[in-house]
């Protein structure tokens, strides 16, 4: 049974639909990523999730019980939400911040510290932040901080509403890759909203696309190339995709040794330094550089390998199985 | 001076203390209703040319030592309060201008314009942007101790104190308390119906045209219109007789004052609650709060600065407006005030009138320190 | 709608100025017995002394306000500025009354202690708007000025003075109708004006007296509001 069921969502505010007739399914432990253009729906359907937008038509269960069922309070307690504001209460600090919802589920004080510990201690936050107010954080330290509010009462759904969009690019990589550390521990469901391609990639178990409210495609990221073709698909996704797809795929965990051949002449051959983080992106970009057709990775026990263009095909293939 | 870094204020403040060269530090009055004779600054004898530049000349030492100095705590913003003591040394001045053989039945002294600019001078120089508390409490208690101790013998506002001395603590404490009282008794319902108005868009339009009709009355008719009312009701109503409640006196006072505290309790309290972030807001019911555990845990504690902020006001304005309930028999400072003004004795007045200001003063800035110490609570930060 | 209002406003004041008796007629049919009362002065006399002891202090607080927030602004820094403002902040803070019984001594009795305080009272919110409302001049404005080489004096009144106008019309507004009202009190000093039908009302228990000088009042703060609503093309305060 899917965590998240939604049955042919109707929500219209005024002559304008926001959602018509959307329906998915989210498994539990998925990070689904909610991709589409400005106006999509995508907002509202996060908020239709939680109950702070009532919608018109159509179901919403969470673990097969309609949230219907539950009063709005409470729904809300057992789910994370995290939004692009933030909206860190100003008059606490990040402790009480963080302590928000146990608090509201009247958990015991000693649970409460353990849980903003061991939450502390998953983030890149550090312990001496506890006691400073929202004011005297940065954007991204406030972000984490939200995010960690979200999880606080360790709920079994996350929904997050581009909660990367406002922070500055070199901040959001990083963001985002403890987020995927803290997902690849934690294993919540959750559904993920944004309008860049670059990060839906990076997150995702799979991606859906909405156009107009409604849901044009669900697939793991690898399995929208082959709808490229589609018009919408196509157009919003862009030609490049395959191209940042390669983004996805790191290359330690490629098995490198197992492709391309090792050593081979020097000189005018571009060398690469295996590091940690490195994608198939980055190898194709060092072929592009390179002179010749092929591009010197060294490992990091100091071996030399040699890998031309067909050996990246052979590894994206691999990584695709 | 280069030690300071409020210039302006600095300049105003060493203006008027140096006034008393031009302008008489004190009279010479036959008897209490006659006008004085002008006493200038070197009529005032060495004796009390050398208490009035004490404080001065120790003050300039200090700016200059602490110009001198590089690091650490300026020593001069810490002696800045002892400015205040300026007006009792000035008292202490005056007073040696008594001859030994002590001055002719009936005659005394009045405070000159001299006198008063320097001790505004003074009370301005005491604080670098605002005036500390701890000034006005140096002040008060400098001022109270060269009373008692006699150097304020002379000086015919003394003597009209001294001779009304049982009349002053009266009204002052009548005065008191019905400012305060009727404040105190404000604070929940402006809070409840200034809520009210920042839930209610057609309440808010409806109290706000009543608030803006309670500003345009004048203070005087309201205390006017509730005087026959209450005398009527108090009439019918035996019990209220008996409880103390009339037409005049108390009551009237009371409720007068009570709904001008109303207002800007209630413009506070509603505004507050408007000015909380919406995001704050939406956050709030978004991990899954009531309607009430957002008000309370919440919007409550954002709004708290603006809404004392407003208890300030209604406190400091209360102080002020409590003197007119002199006109409706409620007693306090004005009664003397209006006694002074009908019997053409200005030290009368002056009696009634400096308490008052003195009072909305203080109130103003010891609520002021509260108010900034909400703040920093609440927000964590001094904006 | 605008004039609508300001007519029935001044309907409403012609009446209860000249056309008293009838609402004395209305009254005496609820309440039998009143206090016979000589009147010393028509009421006519009575709003001309009120006009004169509440507009000239607010009409000498703009020249001087305005006059000062120019100054300031143009020359003064900020802390000079602020320092402008506290002090007259201080000047609220001051009850009306006590100011008017302290200048007593010095001024005597009659209209100008209470002009006086009148005009300490309206210097402070003019002048807090004057400088806030030329501070407010967009930086952008400002700038294309002097790039069109225009001066200090010129910008000031070819530009920042019309921009700046409606706040601190706003804070002549606020004067003026404050002003209005705390007239009222110089009847305690021996000044004219409508305060001296109040004040009797209140030592003869007639409540009908000081409506006699309430009414008048009200009715000319109201409709000087309403002339700063047509002036800016708001709607007034009162909505």
């Amino acid at each position: 049974m899917a965590m998240i069921s939604i049955e042919n969502l109707h929500k219209s505010y005024g002559s304008q639909a926001a959602l018509d007739g959307f329906s998915l399914e989210v498994e539990e432990g998925e990070l689904m990523v909610l991709i589409g253009p400005s106006g999509c729906g995508k907002s509202t359907l996060l908020k239709c999730v939680n109950r702070m937008v009532a919608s018109d038509s159509g179901s919403i269960a969470l673990a097969g019980r309609p949230v219907t069922d539950y009063k709005e309070e409470l729904l809300r307690r057992g789910i994370g939400y995290c939004i692009q504001e933030v909206g860190l209460f100003p008059h606490l600090d990040v402790y009480e911040n963080i302590a928000v919802v146990p608090r509201l589920l009247r958990w015991p004080e000693g649970r409460i510290r353990e849980r903003v510990d061991r939450l502390i201690a998953i983030s890149g936050l550090s312990a001496g932040h506890l006691r400073k107010h929202p004011r005297q954080l940065s954007g991204g330290e406030a972000q984490r901080v939200g995010v960690l509010r979200a999880l606080a009462s360790d709920p079994p759904v996350l929904l997050m509403d581009e909660p990367f969009g406002a922070v500055d690019p070199l901040n959001r990589h990083t963001l985002q890759a403890e987020f995927l550390k803290m997902q690849k521990e934690l294993k919540k469901t959750v559904v993920f909203v944004t309008h860049d391609v670059d990060e839906a990639i990076l997150l995702a178990d799979r991606i859906a696309l909405m156009e107009k409210g409604r849901l044009v495609a669900v697939d793991a990221p690898q399995g929208l190339e082959a709808r490229l073709d589609e018009a919408f698909i196509g157009d919003f996704l862009g030609s490049e995709y395959p191209l940042r797809l390669l983004g996805r795929y790191a290359v330690k965990e490629l098995g490198l040794c197992g492709n391309g051949a090792e050593g081979g002449p020097e000189g005018d051959a571009l060398r690469l330094e295996m590091e940690p983080g490195m994608t198939l992106k980055d190898l194709l970009s060092g072929l592009i550089r390179a002179e010749g057709d092929y591009v010197l990775v060294t490992t990091p026990e100091g071996r030399d390998i040699r890998l031309s263009f067909s050996d990246i095909k052979c590894l994206m293939k691999g990584a695709r199985r | 001076m280069r030690v300071s870094r409020s210039g302006a204020r600095d300049v105003v403040g060493y203006v008027l203390i140096a006034l008393p060269i031009v302008l008489p530090i004190a009279s010479v009055k036959a008897n209490r209703l006659a006008s004085g004779e002008a006493v200038w600054l070197w009529g005032l004898g060495w004796k009390g040319v050398l208490a009035l530049l004490a404080v001065p000349a120790f003050m300039s030492l200090a700016a200059l030592l602490a110009s001198s100095s590089r690091k650490g705590a300026n020593p001069y913003a810490i002696l800045r309060p002892l400015w205040s003591l300026m007006p009792a040394a000035a008292l202490v001045a005056v007073s040696s201008l008594t001859p030994a053989a002590g001055l002719a039945a009936g005659a005394r002294y009045g405070l000159g314009a001299g006198f008063w600019l320097m001790s505004a001078g003074a009370v301005l120089l005491s604080g670098a942007r605002r005036v500390p508390l701890s000034a006005l409490l140096l002040l008060a208690a400098s001022l109270a101790l060269a009373s008692l101790s006699g150097y304020a013998r002379d000086v015919s506002l003394f003597m009209e104190f001294e001779s009304r001395k049982a009349m002053f603590f009266a009204e002052l404490s009548k005065h008191l308390k019905v400012a305060l009282l009727s404040a105190a008794a404000a604070v929940l319902p402006g809070i409840l119906l200034g809520y009210w108005c920042h839930a209610s868009e057609r309440a808010g339009r409806l109290v706000m045209g009543f608030v803006n009709l309670m500003q345009v009355l004048p203070t005087l008719s309201l205390f006017g219109l509730i005087m026959l009312p209450l005398t009527y009701v108090s009439r019918k109503i035996p019990l209220l007789a008996d409880l103390g409640i009339r037409g005049i006196g108390f009551a009237p006072a009371f409720i007068a004052l009570w709904l001008y505290c109303l207002l800007p309790i209630t413009v506070n309290t509603m505004a507050g609650f408007d000015g909380v972030d919406q995001t704050v807001l939406f956050s709030a019911r978004a991990v899954g709060m009531t309607e009430r555990q957002s008000l309370m845990k919440v919007q409550l504690p954002l709004a708290s600065p603006v809404i004392f902020s407003g208890i300030r006001t209604a406190v400091a304005q209360n102080l002020g407006n409590a003197t007119i309930a002199g006109l409706v028999g409620g007693g306090g400072m004005g009664s003397l005030i209006f006694l002074g003004l009908a019997q053409a004795a200005p030290d009368l007045v002056l009696l009634g009138a400096l308490p008052v200001i003195t009072m909305a003063l203080v109130a103003d800035a010891a609520l002021g320190q509260a108010e900034r110490m909400i703040k920093v609570a609440v927000l964590h930060g001094d904006d | 709608m605008i004039w609508v209002r300001r007519s029935a406003i001044a309907a409403l004041f012609i009446l209860f100025v000249f056309g008293f008796k009838y609402i004395e007629a209305l009254y005496g049919l609820f309440v039998p017995q009143r206090p016979a009362i000589v009147e010393r002065t028509a009421m006519y006399v009575l709003v001309w002394q009120h006009l004169v002891i509440a507009l000239v202090p607010t009409l000498a607080a703009l020249a001087v306000s305005a006059t000062a927030g120019c100054l300031l602004h143009v020359y003064g820094s900020e802390e000079t500025k602020s320092l402008a403002v506290s002090l007259g902040s201080i000047g609220e803070t001051f009850p009306s009354v006590a100011i008017i019984a302290l200048s007593v001594p010095v001024l005597g009795y009659g209209n100008l202690p209470c002009m006086l305080a009148l005009f300490v009272y309206a210097v402070l919110p003019i002048l807090r708007n004057t400088v806030t409302g030329l501070a407010e001049v967009p930086r952008g404005v400002t700038e294309a000025a002097k790039g069109m080489g225009m001066d200090k004096l010129q910008m000031l009144f070819k530009v920042e003075l019309p921009l700046a106008w409606p706040v601190m019309a706003a804070g002549l507004r606020v004067a003026l109708i404050i002003n209005i009202s705390a007239a009222t009190l110089g009847a305690t000093v021996g000044a004219g004006g409508l305060g001296i039908p109040i004040v009797a009302g209140i030592r003869t228990y007639d409540t009908l007296m000081v409506m006699k000088g309430t009414m008048p009042v009200l009715l000319m703060a109201l409709f000087a509001d309403s002339m700063f609503a047509g002036a800016d093309g708001k709607r007034s305060r009162n909505g």
